[in-house]
């Protein structure tokens, strides 16, 4: 496992927000460690006001920490970067543009060649499976729809990373289940490091390389497991979440979370 | 009551039109705006039973024939030197190139004053000090000032549009999620891309609404001024009816004010759609 390039390393990361007065002040963070290797797909569990957010602001380059140092291929992360793209819970597609020309906002914006430009995007859109829709509004698609295009948004500027906040958390379980399984297809195939938050303990363990569980007050990194079941989670069978390895493993982080009680949807 | 009502009036308000109303209140969807119509009906069938009868004296409600002799008379021999279209022409001018120049200055400066709290600051006590004067208290300062010509009028009428513009540019910008514009700072847009891609498209239904208030507004305001100061326009003509006594006059100028205030609003709303299809999908 080693033997991987480093994309990010996060060293000693600490976030106070500040309050009415200092007793008010909160830790959002404190003292957190994190090296992020080329390929990871980590997932990043917890309960909320555990900081996760906070942490994927500060490595996208939205919000600056108190203390600590976030680093990038050796440089220090100090605003937005589009290699590092981020999805959002909701997503925000802009309803001025059709599909077609959301997912194209990134080329477009960064003055990449438009004839590239376009064939990206129609590349990414067929990767979503949204060819049939792509004059069409964001307003005129459904919640899973929607996520589709933003993460083809997200990826069409071949970002070295792709953060993702809680991407999933607004949609049906069915739905969530499809979204999931196509991340996980294009984890695979284009070998993106992927930063995913979720509540959902079987999202963050059938999708998964390295597992974070993270607690609050003050929010800091209480664990992390190196797993594969999403490796041999393929479309058709999915026999890996039946293993009496995933069963305690995920029993074992649901303990660690105070929420033992067997359910999380 | 009223059921029968509408339907006895419609029979003898043109056959094809009533058979198309009956048609499609079969399919159940238009009975408000029969209800709508049915008013309208009623009000004009009293004014029709005022003008046959005469019980109420002419010079308080005139008959509905003098109203539109008036009418005829005033489009092609003119009121007092000026034809109704020269009027309206005079009022218009002055209110498109308020309107305008209301637009131009308060869609920058409410933008700008919607992202930076330090402009708001500087811009905001004037606004809020203007906005809920009444504007014909100013006005005479603005006669004072600039005379009873059109300088004065368009300035008044500039103020009056502004507020509501300038109001409707700073909410909107105000309430632009932040996620809107980290989307597209994350792809790689500079500060002045997400302005012309994000900010401005995420603001103009807002705007647009603004600008609706604004000419509403600005309408009323320019019939009232015309009234204190002018010797041109539907508002002056109005006032000088009255001071003559010409209730005809005066029942065909507010007619003609209140269907051309309807009709700009059409027409706003027909650019509206037009120019910010996602209004209300945001």
């Amino acid at each position: 496992m080693k033997d991987k390039k480093v994309l990010m390393t996060i060293e000693d990361l600490s976030l106070q927000y500040e309050g009415a007065d200092s007793s008010m002040d909160t830790l959002a963070l404190s003292h957190v460690d994190l090296t992020v290797y080329e390929g990871d797909f980590i997932c990043v569990l917890g309960p909320s006001g555990c900081g996760k957010s906070t942490l994927l602001n500060i490595m996208a380059g939205l919000l600056s920490s108190t203390e600590g140092t976030v680093k990038m291929m050796g440089e220090p992360v100090t605003g937005v970067d589009w290699k590092r793209a981020v999805v959002f819970q909701t997503p925000t597609l802009y309803p001025w543009l059709d599909v077609y020309k959301n997912i194209a906002f990134g080329p477009n914006v960064r003055g990449v060649d438009p004839k590239e430009a376009e064939q990206r995007a129609k590349d990414y859109l067929n990767l979503v499976g949204l060819q049939e829709f792509a004059h069409a509004k964001p307003y005129e698609l459904s919640g899973g729809m929607r996520q589709r295009v933003a993460l083809a948004r997200a990826l069409v500027n071949d970002p070295k990373m792709m953060l993702m906040d809680e991407p999933f958390g607004a949609l049906d379980a069915f739905t969530r289940n499809t979204m999931q399984d196509l991340i996980r297809k294009i984890w695979k195939e284009t070998k993106k490091t992927v930063f995913l938050i979720t509540h959902d303990v079987d999202e963050a363990l059938t999708l998964g390389t390295r597992v974070i569980a993270m607690s609050p007050r003050p929010g800091r990194i209480v664990k992390e497991v190196e797993i594969d079941f999403t490796l041999q989670m393929e479309d058709s069978q999915e026999d890996a979440r039946y293993t009496p390895e995933y069963i305690s493993l995920r029993k074992e982080i649901l303990q660690l979370m105070g929420e033992g009680r067997g359910g999380t949807k | 009551m009223q059921g029968k009502l509408i339907s006895n009036t419609l029979s003898f308000s043109g056959m094809g039109k009533s058979e198309k109303r009956v048609q499609r209140k079969r399919t159940g969807v238009n009975t408000p705006r029969m209800i709508s119509i049915g008013v309208g009906i009623l009000i004009f069938a009293v004014w029709l039973y005022i003008s046959v009868t005469g019980v109420v004296d002419p010079k308080f409600i005139p008959t509905i024939q003098s109203v539109w002799d008036a009418l005829v008379n005033i489009s092609i021999e003119g009121y007092k030197g000026s034809t109704l279209l020269q009027h309206l022409g005079a009022s218009f001018f002055r209110l498109f190139v308020a309107f305008g120049l209301a637009i131009l200055a308060a869609v920058p400066l409410g933008l700008a004053c919607g992202q930076s709290e330090k402009a708001r600051a500087a811009l905001e006590p004037i606004v809020e000090f203007i906005r809920p004067l009444p504007p014909l208290a100013y006005y005479t300062l603005l006669v004072l000032w600039m005379g009873i010509e059109n300088e004065s009028k368009i300035a008044l009428l500039f103020l009056a549009c502004f507020a509501p513009i300038y109001v409707a540019c700073v909410a909107a910008v105000k309430k632009i999620p932040a996620a809107y514009v980290n989307a597209a700072t994350t792809l790689g847009a500079s500060d002045r891309q997400v302005f012309w891609r994000v900010i401005l498209p995420y603001t103009a239904p807002d705007i647009f609404t603004g600008i609706r208030t604004a000419m509403g507004h600005g309408y009323s305001t320019l019939v009232a001024a015309e009234m204190v100061a002018a010797a041109s326009g539907i508002g002056w003509m109005v006032l000088d009816a009255s001071n003559w006594l010409r209730s005809d006059v005066i029942f065909a100028g507010i007619i003609v004010m209140g269907v051309t205030g309807i009709l700009i609003d059409k027409i706003l709303r027909l650019a509206e759609r037009k120019l910010v299809p996602w209004k209300g999908k945001l």
